[in-house]
């Protein structure tokens, strides 16, 4: 699997913005944002998904490589977790 | 601290319900996943009778791994508070112990942590894909695993709005609604448990609180467009034209966002993150939705309840740093406890009144209220405050001697088909004169507001039947 990213896609439009389902990328709808200057949406995408909003009149903004982000695997049992939940309280 | 694998949250949902047995109970979910895992849920409640439920579930998709943590861990707090008979304390946001007493005893509450623990234990493979969203549908004769499960449920699924038929899509719908295994489980809990009224869908991230309708924008006029008429096909779907808009009762639609508000202050009390509070569609309309499928139940079929369905999206990213998950996990907790604070029916620990008069008085609310603009200004208002209302009857001996009498006086007049004769003496409103003056001593200020609207209205209520007296407080209203 190709390297992804974390981006924000900015789009000079609300409707431009919406245009971007029919690319059928893995952008989270809760965070789209419009204002009467910019709308904006962010996902997580392969560079060349980049290249290929850039082509189309997006601007993208590439935040960070994904597995920076990745913290699923470390994880705790379920002992510890109970003694720490414990400890909070 | 980090995150609990699948078979953790699974093992703390069973160690809960082993730690405290006398207000905990396991929910065996009818289907195994995709893989063939077993699904369980837990019932925290202490006591019978006919009580209001509340439904959460998390993990539906399985990259946004904070979300079952955070349910199983508010259920233990929920648990041990309740138990220890202590205050349940997010930061500086308290609930007292009385109010974890009042929840776990008028309320019958539904944890549903891990809705899809194929997807989590893929997530969290070294195998896997962090980044994974849907269930590990193996999708026959199609190139790609998954579905999503939040596109699933049968709400305008066949519309295909803001969902895809393609497998390899993130948000693909699936071969039918409820194709999966996982988008049954949660059916199966609105069918089996009638008695849910609330629900949420606790998902990852941008720290909204979100409520129908996903697949157009709302309107309170015209109940005729809905989702359910098929004239409107192919119309729905673009947010800002004149084509469409779904049908939400004003009513509803006043307590989605007067509930969406207190939820948003009691998570900002926690660390001041102040969530948005807004209408789901947003940018995008979606369909299959959970939240749209539970609260279009009672639309689709008359004889089920209707489901306050939100979604809350936790947070700025799918898998926090150990820290922020922490903060993140204080501050929806204190959501959720105001969320089941919210869901109270003030009838729910209405302990001293009699069976006959909590239905005579349902029916008053359910039938005669909603006739009268007066009347339906109290609903939205008892909903409003019922919790609050509810702590300081169970505090104030005064204050709940009186509105058992008023209930009492109330329900008298109204019982044995009496209703449009029995009229109300001048000592029933001056037992609400003191009523109000009472509580309004105790109140928020946002309760001793509504407290002094009302009072204007006592006086049409003197020497006039209930009817007679909603009717003139409706039109003093207007004068």
């Amino acid at each position: 699997m190709a390297d992804r990213f974390f981006v924000k896609v900015f789009a000079p439009s609300k409707a431009e913005l919406v245009q971007l389902q029919k690319f059928d990328l893995d952008l989270f709808q809760p965070t789209a944002r419009a204002n009467e200057r910019e709308a904006s949406i962010e996902g997580l995408v392969t560079m060349h998904d980049v290249e290929q909003l850039v082509r189309h009149g997006y601007r993208v903004l590439v935040e960070e490589e994904s597995t920076k982000r990745a913290r699923a695997r470390n994880t705790i049992e379920l002992g510890q977790w109970l003694e720490e939940r414990r400890k909070a309280r | 601290m980090a995150y609990l694998t699948a078979a953790g949250i699974e093992a703390c949902v069973q160690f809960l319900a082993a730690a405290y047995p006398s207000i905990c109970q396991l929910v065996m979910l009818p289907e195994p996943s995709v893989e063939g895992r077993t699904s369980r849920a837990l019932k925290i409640s202490k006591g019978g009778g006919t009580r209001h439920g509340v439904l959460f579930i998390g993990g539906v998709h399985a990259r946004e791994l904070v979300n079952p943590d955070t349910l199983v861990a508010w259920a233990f707090d929920l648990c041990d508070a309740y138990t220890n008979n202590t205050d349940l304390t997010y930061g500086p946001k308290v609930y007292e112990a009385a109010t974890i007493q009042l929840l776990v005893e008028a309320l019958d509450i539904f944890v549903f942590p891990l809705v899809n623990p194929d997807g989590r234990i893929f997530v969290q493979s070294p195998a896997g894909d962090p980044w994974w969203r849907k269930n590990r549908s193996a999708n026959p004769g199609q190139p790609c695993r998954g579905v999503d499960i939040n596109r699933n449920y049968d709400f305008l699924w066949s519309s295909g709005i803001g969902t895809s038929a393609a497998s390899c899509s993130d948000v693909f719908k699936g071969a039918a609604a409820f194709s999966e295994p996982e988008t049954r489980n949660v059916r199966s809990l609105l069918t089996n448990y009638p008695n849910i009224d609330c629900m949420m869908d606790v998902h990852s991230f941008s720290q909204l609180v979100l409520y129908p309708w996903g697949d157009d924008e709302n309107q309170s006029t015209d109940p005729a467009m809905n989702f359910h008429n098929p004239a409107f096909d192919g119309l729905r779907g673009t947010a800002g034209d004149a084509l469409y808009k779904e049908y939400i009762p004003s009513a509803d639609a006043e307590w989605f966002e007067a509930t969406g508000e207190r939820v948003r202050d009691a998570i900002a009390a926690v660390r001041g993150r102040v969530y948005t509070v807004e209408q789901s569609i947003a940018l995008y309309p979606t369909t299959g939705t959970a939240h749209d499928y539970a609260y279009s139940r009672h639309i689709v079929d008359v004889n089920t309840h209707r489901v306050y369905a939100y979604t809350l999206e936790t947070g700025t990213e799918f898998q926090p740093a150990d820290a922020e998950a922490q903060n993140i996990m204080a501050e929806v907790s204190s959501g959720l406890t105001e969320f089941c604070i919210a869901c109270l029916c003030i009838l729910d620990s209405a302990d001293d009144v009699a069976a006959a008069d909590v239905e005579v008085l349902r029916g008053l609310r359910d039938r005669d209220l909603v006739d009268t603009a007066a009347g339906r200004r109290y609903i939205v208002h008892l909903q409003r405050h019922s919790g609050e209302l509810l702590q300081i009857l169970r505090k104030n001996h005064e204050a709940r001697d009186l509105a058992l009498e008023i209930v009492n006086r109330v329900a008298a007049s109204l019982r044995d088909g009496r209703a449009k004769a029995g009229k109300l003496g001048p000592e029933v409103a001056r037992s609400a004169e003191r009523l109000l003056e009472t509580v309004s001593r105790a109140a928020s200020p946002r309760l001793r507001e509504t407290i002094d609207e009302v009072r204007r209205d006592v006086g049409h209520f003197e020497g006039r039947t209930l009817a007679e007296g909603l009717r003139a407080a409706s039109a003093g209203r207007q004068e």
